[in-house]
């Protein structure tokens, strides 16, 4: 099988990997390159817990290959804080009690940074709506939605990938 | 789940991908954002041994605005993915339905990844076929697998899986012609005629072809105009039926002049209720209209599959979608 050499830029960060044509982003994160906190869950596009951000939008994972991620800007969520402080969606999460098991959560927090960035001060309808892509089995999605309602307009910025923490 | 073994092809632009296709002889597939064909792979529905990536070609994910003679002609390029149908003014506000519809897909981050020629192209589903290999194995393959019996229509002699998306009804009602290439040239055809009317195969596209653009004329100043989507959650579902309406009014804006009310997720193509439209023709539109022309939404639709619905439950909620799209237009005047 043949495997070609991929450049990577995730999370502001450089990677050089040799992947197969048929790897996933979502199989190349994890089990490549060690960023495990994007998650493997249903595989088709039915859940967001694969959910990144790539250039600026938020997409699936597990449906993007990873021959054609090369030379985009991929956010996941270990690039979302500083490294030695939680980003205000993710303390909103745990202060509203929005998270339980916890493996939606990275799925769902992303999903929030992509709503933010495009309505920084969403209702709870476009809330719902920006969510929508997110599945959860555990919460009940009340408390996610608080979370995210609690969040004030500036938490929107996206970090700037060329920063290096 | 893991996708299956394949070759990736990069093409440089739209006629390099036609004559890859070509060259590979039906053993190569297109896709662009891949949140349908990437899932079918995994599936083992398809296993193409070549995979043609799209998304790498430039230039052709546009919305313009062209005067053509004297007609507003409205571009889009196939690979405008729907997030960018969806938020663009122009389409909100000349193309209302068809800004309503591709918003209405799937969840925002497949909006973000698929593309409206993906959503034209989409294949048509059924409770059977949208199974992985290993599901599907415990029955006989079924007419679009490739073997001789339908699931969703007792003793069907053909494939009945329906079409499942949102854009296209909404399409077909604004009149929209495809632009299809191949490596010899290209020609439009209407969005009406693209689809070959079964389940299998879904469109007209041979092997060696490709969707460059969809193409909607300018609606008339005086035409209304609405969606209707029915789903069991509100959100990332495919639609149980959903409803395109378009409505050409007279100059007093209260008579209809003429009238497209298109149908989908019932039958594997998207259903054009002529005897809705008939009723509608040359008549005021009136709560009492709504009523008449309505109930008359299924006439002339074939037998309707058991896909996840009963037919029954199915041919019902098409009389209400049309009812609701209906109203949906006098509540915008």
């Amino acid at each position: 099988m043949t495997r070609r050499i991929v450049k990577l830029r995730i999370n502001g960060d450089d990677h050089e990997v040799a992947v197969k044509s048929w790897d996933t982003l979502l199989e190349v994160l994890r089990e490549e390159i060690g960023l495990t906190g994007t998650k493997n869950s249903c595989g088709l596009g039915n859940c967001g817990a694969c959910t990144v951000i790539i250039d600026g939008q938020a997409v699936l994972a597990c449906l993007t290959l990873t021959v054609e991620a090369e030379g985009k800007e991929i956010l996941t969520i270990e690039g979302i804080s500083d490294g030695n402080s939680l980003h205000p969606i993710q303390k909103a999460f745990i202060e509203h009690g929005a998270i339980q098991c916890g493996h939606c959560t990275p799925g769902m927090v992303m999903a929030t940074m992509a709503l933010l960035d495009k309505t920084p001060k969403p209702t709870e309808e476009e809330i719902r709506k920006g969510l929508s892509g997110n599945f959860c089995r555990c919460t009940g999605y009340v408390k996610v939605i608080d979370a995210v309602s609690s969040l004030s307009s500036e938490v929107s910025k996206m970090p700037d990938s060329t920063d290096k923490h | 789940m893991r996708l299956p073994k394949f070759e990736y092809l990069k093409p440089k632009n739209i006629s390099d991908a036609c004559s890859l296709l070509k060259d590979h002889k039906g053993s190569a597939r297109v896709f662009a954002g891949g949140t349908d064909f990437l899932v079918s792979l995994k599936q083992r529905i398809s296993t193409p041994p070549y995979v043609i990536g799209l998304n790498s070609i430039e230039g052709l994910d546009y919305i313009v605005d062209n005067n053509n003679n004297g007609t507003r002609l409205l571009r889009i390029g196939a690979l405008t993915t729907l997030t960018a149908v969806s938020s663009s003014d122009l389409i909100k506000k000349k193309f209302p339905i068809l800004a309503d519809s591709s918003c209405n897909v799937a969840s925002e981050q497949i909006r973000n990844m698929g593309t409206i020629g993906g959503n034209i192209c989409l294949d048509t589903r059924c409770w059977y076929y949208n199974q992985t290999k290993l599901w599907r194995d415990i029955r006989p393959p079924c007419f679009k697998t490739g073997g001789s019996v339908c699931y969703a229509v007792k003793s069907g002699k053909e494939c009945h899986a329906a079409n499942s998306s949102d854009t296209v009804p909404a399409l077909i009602a604004l009149g929209a012609k495809v632009k299809i290439v191949n490596a010899n040239g290209d020609k439009m055809v209407t969005l009406e005629e693209f689809y070959t009317g079964k389940g299998e195969p879904v469109n007209i596209l041979n092997d060696d072809e490709v969707i460059e653009e969809i193409v909607i004329p300018e609606s008339p100043e005086s035409s209304k105009e609405s969606f209707i989507k029915l789903t069991i959650r509100e959100g990332l579902e495919f639609p149980i039926v959903n409803s395109a309406v378009l409505l050409t009014m007279d100059d007093s804006g209260k008579k209809c002049m003429d009238a497209s009310v298109l149908v989908g997720g019932v039958l594997s193509y998207p259903f054009r209720a002529k005897k809705t439209e008939e009723t509608l023709k040359g008549n005021k539109i009136n709560e009492n209209l709504i009523e008449e022309a309505s109930k008359i939404a299924t006439e002339g639709m074939g037998p309707i599959a058991h896909i996840l619905h009963a037919p029954g439950y199915k041919r019902q909620m098409v009389q209400v979608c049309v009812k609701r799209a209906l109203r949906k237009t006098i509540r915008t005047c």
